[in-house]
């Protein structure tokens, strides 16, 4: 549970009165480059304090807050520059002491295997490809099965198989955990998430489900296909979430009012209109 | 939902009352009727497949927060200890071995053996440096999980300091054996004082000049204080055979042990605020 959490770097403010009720599930925090969905994740990780505002955990605040959280967290920073010469395995050892935890060599070797990485689990981390060494550290976060695990943009640098195999754990978490996840994708995480929470500018924007984001952009989403010399002026006018070339043509997919365009019809919004409606300009920046 | 021949499957529970009522009544019966008793072997055999499942179950359930959120034991701490090593790198490790192999072999050798205490003096020097590099595993984001783990970064900070000062005490144990077996317990002892009251002030030192400012600031201004001192020493000396000299002055100063505990105190001071400045997040790698 996140009160009023406030945090400026250097006088700008980079979270402003953010107020988060987060239960159990897979909540997928969204917003654009800078919004700030990494010092959310940080604060909620305990890594970082809050300006003003308070994390409670278990109905527990302050010092027993911050010490409840770290024993159930299992954390992904957004960048992790990992010891080369470790190897997954001794990575997976290395947290385990660190979260003074007990977990069987069988239970960690199952881990990295259910994340594809049991053939290179005895390999220094600096002979593996970008990918695996990120799936080494979304591993670490899932060690001893937390009830909170906060992953910070887990999917980059991932091909959609080891992508697919977050997911899997991700679904696969013990009843009543609690999964955060930050991307500023929401294709990627309307596939997992049951919560979203929008951030722009530091402001909360939009929490809630899925469904009621996309309700919210009912009757904006448009399309209209257009002679090819017209698609750069349709462009600077009109918010557009999609452009394809067709026969003699350009079928575009706007959001917003409707169009001064003779054959635009309105469409079924996705939740890519619904976030790029919510996000207004801020995408362009 | 339609099968093939277009009918239309009923869609809840309720809507087959005859099985409901079929279930109830097999519950009942279930309930009443005893389990018939099973072989000792047969039971011995079940429990042998449930006790690993029991046993996973148990594994993969929440960590016990009293335990995780509590007080470190012994035990514990050693595993922590355990891990630190993990993150040295085999450069490290070869060092440390080799200035270990250059010690023994300085103190087997009998025209070689007064370089021991060229060695002996740099000993501080690189329990300094060592300090810095045991930090290198924390960069790159790591210590954002050191952070937010249940040991928390005082207590691994804790243990890479203990597993520094072992290692330095073991390079420097040859030494003060050889010595002391030859020279008696108190030159030992003033000798343990001469290793170790600089070790811990410039250990203190560069913690707290690297939550400021970083590696290469930090390892360059020690060296240079440090370096200072013995070339001092060393000019004061003659030069030739300054080592042995430095060192003889050192030991035999009467002002050692108040030297030392100014030392042990001011290396204690300032590595405290540094180690604070480092797991408050404020400091150079943050």
């Amino acid at each position: 549970m996140l009160r009023g959490i406030s945090k400026s770097f250097d006088g700008a403010p980079v979270l402003r009165r953010i107020t988060l009720d987060l239960h159990e599930g897979v909540v997928a925090i969204l917003g654009p480059n800078g919004a700030g969905k990494t010092t959310l994740m940080r604060i909620l990780a305990t890594v970082l304090a809050p300006d003003e505002g308070a994390l409670e955990c278990n109905d527990l605040q302050g010092e027993a807050a911050l010490a409840a959280t770290r024993s159930q967290v299992g954390y992904l920073p957004q960048s992790l520059e990992l010891p080369q010469h470790l190897t997954p395995r001794g990575l997976l050892s290395y947290v385990t002491s660190l979260k003074r935890l007990v977990v069987s060599d069988e239970a960690a070797m199952q881990l990295l295997a259910e994340l594809g990485l049991e053939t290179v689990a005895n390999q220094p981390l600096g002979q593996l490809s970008d990918g695996q060494r990120r799936l080494a550290a979304v591993a670490q976060a899932f060690l001893g099965r937390p009830s909170l695990i906060l992953l910070d943009e887990f999917s980059a640098g991932l091909d959609v198989a080891e992508r697919e195999a977050v997911y899997r754990l991700i679904n696969a978490v013990k009843p009543g955990s609690l999964v955060v996840v930050t991307s500023n994708l929401p294709a990627e995480v309307g596939k997992i998430a049951q919560t979203l929470v929008v951030l722009r500018d530091g402001e909360l924007r939009f929490a809630g489900n899925a469904a009621d984001l996309v309700r919210q952009a009912q009757g904006m989403v448009w399309e209209a296909c257009l002679p090819e010399n017209e698609a750069n002026s349709t462009m600077e006018r009109y918010r557009l979430s999609r452009l394809r070339q067709v026969n003699g043509g350009v079928s575009v997919r706007m959001v917003g009012a409707a169009p001064e365009l003779a054959d635009a019809r309105p469409v079924e919004p996705t939740l890519e209109d619904a976030y790029l409606l919510l996000m207004g300009n801020a995408l362009k920046r | 939902m339609n099968d093939e021949s277009g009918q239309k499957y009923p869609a809840k529970p309720d809507d087959f009352p005859e099985m409901e009522a079929w279930e109830r009544d097999m519950a009942d019966v279930l309930k009443k009727s005893e389990p018939p008793p099973l072989a000792p072997e047969k039971m011995e055999a079940l429990l042998a497949t449930l006790r690993p499942m029991v046993a996973a179950r148990r594994e993969e359930s929440t960590p016990n927060l009293s335990k995780t959120a509590g007080r470190m034991d012994f035990g514990e701490f050693i595993r922590l200890v355990r891990g630190q090593a993990s993150l040295l790198e085999r450069p490290f490790w070869m060092v440390m071995g080799l200035i270990m192999a250059g010690n023994l072999a300085l103190l087997a050798s009998n025209i070689l053996q007064p370089l021991i205490t060229t060695l002996f003096l740099a000993l501080p020097l690189v329990g300094g440096i060592s300090i810095v590099y045991s930090l290198h595993g924390s960069r790159g984001g790591m210590w954002e999980i050191e952070q937010a783990s249940p040991a928390g970064l005082q207590r691994i900070f804790a243990s890479r300091l203990t597993l520094m000062f072992v290692l330095q005490l073991l390079l420097a144990l040859p030494v003060l054996v050889s010595y002391g077996a030859q020279a008696g317990v108190l030159v030992l002892a003033r000798m343990v004082l001469a290793w170790l009251a600089p070790t811990v002030a410039l250990s203190g030192m560069i913690l707290f000049l690297f939550s400021y400012w970083g590696e290469w600031p930090s390892v360059g201004i020690t060296v240079l204080v440090w370096g200072s001192l013995i070339l001092f020493g060393a000019s004061r000396a003659g030069f030739i055979g300054f080592a042995e000299m430095v060192l003889a002055r050192i030991v035999f100063n009467p002002l050692l042990p108040l030297l030392a505990v100014l030392g042990l105190a001011a290396g204690l001071a300032f590595g405290a605020l540094g180690l604070r400045r480092l797991a408050s997040g404020r400091s150079s790698w943050s």
